[in-house]
């Protein structure tokens, strides 16, 4: 069975450069902390994907931490900058899209005492009113994703760095970037606009338990993970040089080749036009006003996207439901904020593309959604 | 001295001429889990207790806890063997009372002669015994009612044992003693309690489960094969025959009457899972029913289901609250596995209002809309079967 993989906002496949640079480096078992040659020759190999990683991202080596995945980067930046500025302000302003990284740590800053104000991202937009307004008052810190993980809608941080400055509210901008980091083609707008990003290995073709944190400089995060000082003393534990050594690879191998986003868009395009010619009204697809690249949100009417996975699955290709339909599990926060009712929540699917993925697959894609259109749905019962 | 686990046997105690079938059953369920602990075990069985001996590699910690899964055992304890004199039995107590105490307060010795020719009368062991648990440990006083601990001396024929009073054992019978049956297992909560509790009796398993896909998934497969494999730890061995039913869900869903689905399926059910009983040498089927749950298992409901099977249904949770499932569930650890989100066949085309008063007749009238022999076969076809345990 062929194996097509259209799940890449999930995770990436590794590229050859990662792959090849996890083995190299794995060679290279000294410390980084040690300071005889091994240990040396280890920190080295760190020090070089730290700088690939900091190119990639635009901004200087002496800002970005590494940390154990991105979902330890936005934790990091969230608590830490809302608590160092507890003193100015105890208000946050985010959206009602957030992935559950950043959600959950505001969550337990609400209980903390912090005021939260979530803005709507309906449409797959933040309306600037609505934030001009938010901004009216002193607050602590912004904290808004580059693009969302199931829609794909892509938020102007632009517009949220302007309304931050003329408001003089005198927010922190923390933006979660995982999906947004090198899918975008102004690729320094992270940092120009955000005084902290996060991003992740992971989903640029490097490994899991990895991801990254830039700080701007000024602004002093308290550690969570304390020990030997690592990550100069951001982020304490051994560094995993092979992993960090294929992050810094990959990431490499994306600045090299900005036309993939170009290439990625093509097939999504392709896909989206292959979709709606062949399954017409029983398929609507969501088009955020902006969107990455790789991201394509769809739902097909009156079939659970559980049972369409399945499909799709036992066939060799995987994409994402966009919520696990079981009545066991909560429909999708993010796409009931997108503005989706439940009953097409439990129909929407996530196909997700990469660099890799080619017209071919995309065919076979359409040809089994096709197919999974037919089946009977519950509700049709 | 020497580290021992002993196995005190539960009613299988009360068998008379054919006790020697239990004894065996019991003793390979036991040689069959310690194959899975490091070290070479020995056993050694006089009096209604078995006496686990392991050699100087033996993990005595995983024996114990694998050897409180065997059914048939009321309690299990883990002590020491030492030399049937009162000497090395006082050292053997220094050694050993903080393990036997584990921080009681209030702790009785119990004292059990099998040889009567030992010098000291039962009362007399206690009482000395006692004396140096007093002398030697802090902060522990004696209670005769109602002990933290009791500790315990069994002088035997050959050494005396010592331990801490022991744990309560798996109970029932040994798994086998009481014939084969097949489990209807999917990934709920009630199932692999009924299995667990037909097993307790001396059953021996094995499992079949009903999946529709693509409208089940894969994911959903691997939780019900987590189940089964749970449900081994103490069943012993199980084959878990998958069967798909997605035609005859497919073929009801244009023909017959929506309320009735679920009565239809579960009669579907019970035939093939009756037809590979019988394949496979079980004498009856187990179920997680229980009265009045949901909609397929009120009275008229069960009856109707009932009606299609020529061997007989257990249904040890018929008579328990789902409150009282779900303990048993989280006792034996199935519970966490059945909560995990994943569409079960019997939901996919479950009806809005099904019929919760339904006749045989009824659906005898709807299954000749059905090729109900073709679609079985279709089925049985479909079955795939996985080993565990």
């Amino acid at each position: 069975m062929q194996e097509i993989y259209l799940d890449s906002a999930a995770t990436t496949r590794p590229c050859r450069a990662a792959l090849d640079a996890v083995t190299a480096a794995a060679e290279e078992y000294g410390n980084p902390s040690s300071t005889h040659f091994k240990g040396i020759a280890a920190k080295r190999i760190i020090d070089r994907a730290r700088a690939q990683v900091a190119t990639a991202l635009g901004c200087s080596e002496e800002r970005l931490f590494f940390t154990g995945s991105g979902t330890e980067a936005n934790n990091q930046a969230v608590i830490g900058a809302a608590r160092a500025k507890k003193r100015h302000s105890s208000i946050i302003v985010s959206t009602d899209g957030e992935h559950p990284s950043v959600e959950m740590p505001l969550r337990f800053l609400e209980e903390e005492g912090h005021r939260v104000i979530r803005l709507s991202t309906k449409g797959g937009k933040i309306d600037p009113d609505e934030l001009r307004n938010a901004l009216t008052q002193k607050v602590a810190l912004v904290s808004v994703m580059r693009a969302n993980n199931e829609t794909g809608a892509l938020y102007d941080i632009a517009m949220v760095r302007r309304e931050i400055d003329t408001s003089g509210c005198g927010a922190l901008f923390h933006c979660d970037a995982v999906q947004g980091f090198m899918k975008t083609t102004d690729r320094n707008a992270l940092v120009r606009n955000c005084d902290m990003v996060t991003i992740s290995a992971h989903k640029v073709n490097a490994f899991k338990g990895c991801g990254a944190l830039y700080v701007q400089n000024g602004i002093n995060l308290p550690a969570y993970i304390l020990g030997g000082g690592q990550e100069r003393g951001s982020r304490s534990g051994t560094e995993s040089t092979p992993v960090l050594a294929a992050f810094g690879a990959a990431c490499a191998e994306w600045t090299a080749n900005r036309d993939r986003i170009e290439y990625i868009t093509g097939l999504r395009d392709y896909t989206e036009n292959k979709i709606e010619e062949s399954l017409g009204d029983r398929v609507v697809i969501h088009r955020p006003a902006e969107r990455i690249c790789g991201i394509l949100s769809i739902l097909l009417k009156g079939v659970k996207s559980e049972v369409a996975l399945n499909l799709l699955s036992s066939e060799g290709i995987c994409v994402s439901a966009g919520s696990a339909c079981s009545a066991h599990k909560k429909e999708s926060r993010v796409l009931t904020a997108y503005g989706l009712k439940k009953s097409e929540i439990d129909n929407a699917l996530r196909i997700s593309f990469c660099y890799t993925n080619n017209r071919e697959e995309s065919d076979m894609l359409v040809a089994l959604l096709k197919r999974a259109a037919g089946l009977t749905d519950r509700n049709r019962i | 001295m020497k580290e021992i686990i002993l196995l005190k046997y539960g009613e299988m105690v009360l068998k008379g001429l054919n006790r020697g079938y239990f004894d065996n059953l019991l003793l390979k369920r036991v040689r069959n889990l310690l194959k899975e602990v490091d070290g070479r075990f020995t056993l050694d069985y006089s009096q209604s207790t078995l006496c686990i001996r392991g050699d100087d590699n033996a993990d005595f910690y995983k024996a114990f806890s694998q050897m409180k899964k065997v059914f048939g055992v009321a309690t299990v304890c883990r002590g020491v063997e030492c030399e049937k004199n009162m000497d090395a039995i006082k050292r053997s107590l220094l050694e050993n009372g903080a393990d036997f105490l584990q921080g009681a307060k209030t702790f009785k010795c119990v004292a059990r002669r099998s040889d009567k020719s030992f010098p000291l009368t039962s009362p007399q062991i206690c009482a000395e015994c006692g004396d140096i648990i007093l002398e030697s440990f802090d902060g522990v006083s004696v209670n005769v009612i109602n002990p933290d601990v009791s500790v315990t001396i069994e002088i035997r024929d050959k050494s005396a044992f010592l331990h801490g009073g022991g744990e309560k054992g798996a109970g029932g019978m040994p798994v086998g003693s009481n014939g084969n049956a097949l489990l209807l297992l999917s990934g709920g909560i009630d199932s692999p309690v009924a299995g667990y509790m037909a097993a307790k009796r001396g059953v021996a398993l094995d499992a079949v489960y009903f999946e529709s896909p693509p409208y089940t998934s894969e994911a959903a497969r691997e939780k019900v094969i987590s189940l089964a494999r749970k449900l081994s730890e103490y069943s012993g061995r199980i084959y878990l025959h998958c069967v798909s039913v997605t035609e005859i869900q497919q073929t009801m869903t244009g023909l017959c009457e929506i309320r009735l689905f679920t009565l239809l399926l579960r009669r579907f059910m019970v035939r093939i899972a009756e037809r590979i009983a019988n394949e496979i040498g079980a004498s009856a089927l187990v179920t997680g029913e229980s009265i009045g749950q949901v909609a397929s298992q009120t009275i008229m409901s069960i009856a109707v289901t009932n009606s299609v099977a020529g061997i007989p249904i257990f249904r040890p949770c018929i008579g328990l609250d789902k409150e009282e499932i779900v303990v048993r569930a989280r006792s034996i650890g199935t519970f966490d596995i059945s909560g995990l989100p994943y569409e079960d066949c019997c939901t996919v085309f479950t009806p809005k209002h099904p019929n919760t008063r339904p006749t045989e007749d009824l659906l005898v009238e709807e299954e000749k809309k059905l090729d109900v022999e073709g679609l079985v076969e279709r089925a049985l076809k479909s079955r795939k079967h996985i080993k565990i345990g």
